[in-house]
């Protein structure tokens, strides 16, 4: 414990000493003040909130994962090369406890400039996307607008409808929704839907039907999301007519999903910025697995691919219920699930979350190869003198 | 009772490999060497005899081809073997970006150490390596008998049983080396044994009880440095104060007992001539 803590402190003064972190602070800030400025939305307070949020949010957790990656890959890399590794290696500290201290510092460091992140998007929200909107009419405020939704994707999951083609959903996980205090009613429910312009056409085309009612009316989009509110009592059927003259594609989390309120926006920033906070827990652990097997370079190499394999890899259903195809990859690439940032408007039960859960493991794994393979090979090795 | 050896190596050898597993360098060969406790063991060679290698054998930064290494009867790699002992590497490797003071409290914490047991021992070690007047500077910023000087507190942290020093006096003036060597002798004769790696002759003869020369990985000699310098044939008489005429009388007289007798002025060694220099320009000094 005590020489985790020692570890952990010392991979802070490292990181800040060394000038990184507050290079990578500034830029942090400097991204939370410009990016309002120069910001292209669709002239609604929903539209230009969510893509705050969203713009936001990628670009910082893009940022902090290369960072991340990076800091954890160079710190062990160039201990060895540096010759450090030789004065820890000869004390009484197990080389487990080194790692946790190493992980520990890295994830402090992460927190705080998450918190950094999170504060300045509040900021801009609150005095900025909510203070200008360029539409006059009455609609919800942004912070409204980004309030946490429960999530029910609908099931079966077919990739594609012809032009044409209709498809029915079933919202099996409907009846466990919860519903008011009261009892009486669940909460009034929303139906998104993501859709690719480009594999779509010009706008959305789609007829929607839910419990034999035509919900077409009510359809909203904003940058390629589509909404419609749906009644409180739901019975969980829908049916999607593609009346586009192109196959529409989904993939992943872009199908149909029901959505319930389900608490305000902080709660659910503080939800986004905790899954961000996993996704480079899983960075800083795989960069120490590297740093400690490989020069920087290769370790580099390392995490770079990771990264690079997690933005290129086809969208997987949040579920490990998919299929043990979808278990088989995440397993790989559980950053693939939450790449590059949680879907705000799509509400995280973080607890439950899969995703979450498959990044918490494949952080202890990383560190537990980590731990073992660093353990077998020697601090010294390749230096015949 | 038996003494606790500090050190036992037997048959020790290093064979370096390269990518493919293929042998590259056989760096020590079977090599034997027990170290006691108050006693300081120096490995004599030339560049390239396997004396880091051997230092790292020991501490468990490399691990021997073949042979066995017990420290205090265990496995280096037992952390109650690594809580007694005490290392200073052939290099310098502190932190850039910690002070002294910080260093030293960092190293602290990894051997166990913690709150005001840590705090005065950091104190103690720093008087005795001499390093209290920079303990807030910045590693990066210290000279190389600094980082030296920081080195080798690092390794008394943990009031080691056994210490195991890899060039200890590289890149220290003669003032520190000379402190380094008593502080060597004072360690040893409070009962802790001392290994001490060097290619410095005079370093090794002036504070090691036994040695071991290598050359190539291989053991050429070793045994106490009074029995291996001895040379039971000759002999050396000091006369300190002797007037020229008198030496001619007794080179005269022993001539006669072996032709090859010869007799010269008593020569100083530069070292003690340098300390003496310095040590009576410091009285000057003091007395201004």
């Amino acid at each position: 414990m005590r020489s985790a803590a020692a570890l952990a402190q010392l991979t802070l003064r490292a990181a800040w000493r060394g000038g990184s972190a507050r290079l990578v602070a500034a830029l942090l800030l400097a991204l939370a003040l410009t990016l309002p400025l120069v910001l292209r939305d669709d002239g609604t307070v929903a539209g230009r909130a969510t893509l705050l949020v969203r713009l936001s949010l990628t670009l910082s957790q893009s940022l902090l994962l290369v960072y991340l990656g990076w800091l954890a890959a160079d710190l062990p890399a160039r201990e060895r090369s540096d010759r450090q590794i030789h004065l820890l290696q000869t004390r009484p500290a197990s080389l487990a406890s080194r790692l946790v201290g190493r992980w520990v510092g890295l994830q402090v460091l992460d927190a705080t400039l998450l918190l950094l992140v999170g504060l300045g998007l509040a900021g801009n929200l609150t005095w900025r996307a909510g203070a200008a909107p360029t539409d006059r009419a009455p609609g919800p405020t942004a912070l409204q607008t980004l309030a946490a939704w429960r999530r029910y994707p609908g099931q079966p999951d077919p990739p594609r409808l012809p032009p044409g083609g209709q498809q029915t959903w079933r919202f099996d996980n409907l009846a466990a929704a919860p519903r008011r205090v009261d009892g009486s009613s669940r909460q009034p429910s929303e139906l998104r839907l993501r859709y690719r312009p480009r594999a779509a056409g010009a706008g959305p085309q789609l007829d929607w039907q839910a419990a034999g009612s035509r919900l077409s009316g009510a359809v909203t989009a904003s940058n390629g999301v589509v909404t419609c509110p749906l009644p409180a009592d739901t019975d969980g059927v829908l049916t999607v007519t593609n009346r586009s003259p192109r196959e529409v594609v989904w993939s992943g989390r872009d199908r149909p999903t029901l959505l319930q309120p389900a608490g305000g926006f902080a709660a659910n920033l503080l939800r986004a910025l905790l899954l961000c906070w996993l996704q480079g827990g899983l960075l800083a652990a795989l960069g120490l697995l590297a740093g400690h097997l490989w020069e920087f370079a290769t370790a580099a190499c390392v995490v770079g691919g990771y990264l690079l394999l997690a933005v290129h890899v086809p969208w997987l259903p949040a579920s490990p219920r998919a299929g043990l195809a979808a278990l088989a990859v995440s397993a790989v690439a559980p950053l693939v699930q939450t790449w590059p940032v949680p879907d705000l408007a799509a509400g995280w039960r973080l607890a439950a979350s899969p995703a979450a859960a498959l990044l918490a493991g494949q952080t202890l794994l990383c560190l537990l190869l980590a731990s073992l393979l660093a353990g077998r090979r020697e601090a010294a090795g390749g230096e015949p003198v | 009772m038996a003494v606790e050896r500090c050190l036992e190596a037997t048959g020790v050898s290093k064979q370096y490999t390269d990518f493919w597993g293929r042998p590259t360098v056989l760096a020590v060969e079977a090599l034997d060497l027990v170290v006691a406790p108050g006693e300081v063991v120096g490995l004599l060679g030339p560049n390239g005899s396997g004396k880091s290698t051997t230092v790292k054998m020991l501490v468990d930064l490399l691990r021997p081809s073949r042979g066995s290494i017990r420290l205090f009867g265990r496995s280096p790699r037992d952390p109650l073997v690594k809580a007694r002992l005490g290392y200073l590497p052939e290099e310098s490797c502190g932190y850039p970006y910690l002070t002294g003071l910080e260093t030293l409290h960092f190293y602290g914490r990894l051997q166990g150490l913690d709150g005001s047991r840590l705090t005065a021992r950091v104190a103690t070690v720093l008087d005795e390596v001499g390093l209290r007047a920079g303990r807030e500077r910045r590693v990066g910023q210290y000279s190389k008998g600094m980082q030296r000087r920081l080195g080798l507190a690092q390794a008394l942290l943990g009031q080691p049983a056994l210490l195991l020093l890899d060039e200890p006096t590289s890149g220290l003036d003669p003032l520190g080396r000379r402190d380094v060597k008593a502080l060597i002798r004072r360690l040893a004769a409070a009962g802790s044994a001392v290994l001490l790696s060097s290619h410095l002759l005079a370093e090794v003869e002036d504070v090691c009880d036994r040695l071991l020369i290598l050359h190539r990985g291989r053991t050429l000699a070793s045994g106490a440095v009074g029995d291996l310098l001895r040379q039971p044939q000759g002999l050396r008489a000091t006369l300190p104060q002797l007037a020229p005429e008198r030496a001619a009388e007794l080179l005269a007289a022993i001539r006669p007992l072996d032709e090859a007798a010869t007799t010269e002025p008593l020569i100083s060694r530069l070292e003690a001539y340098f300390l003496a220099v310095v040590a009576a320009a410091g009285a000057e000094g003091r007395d201004a």
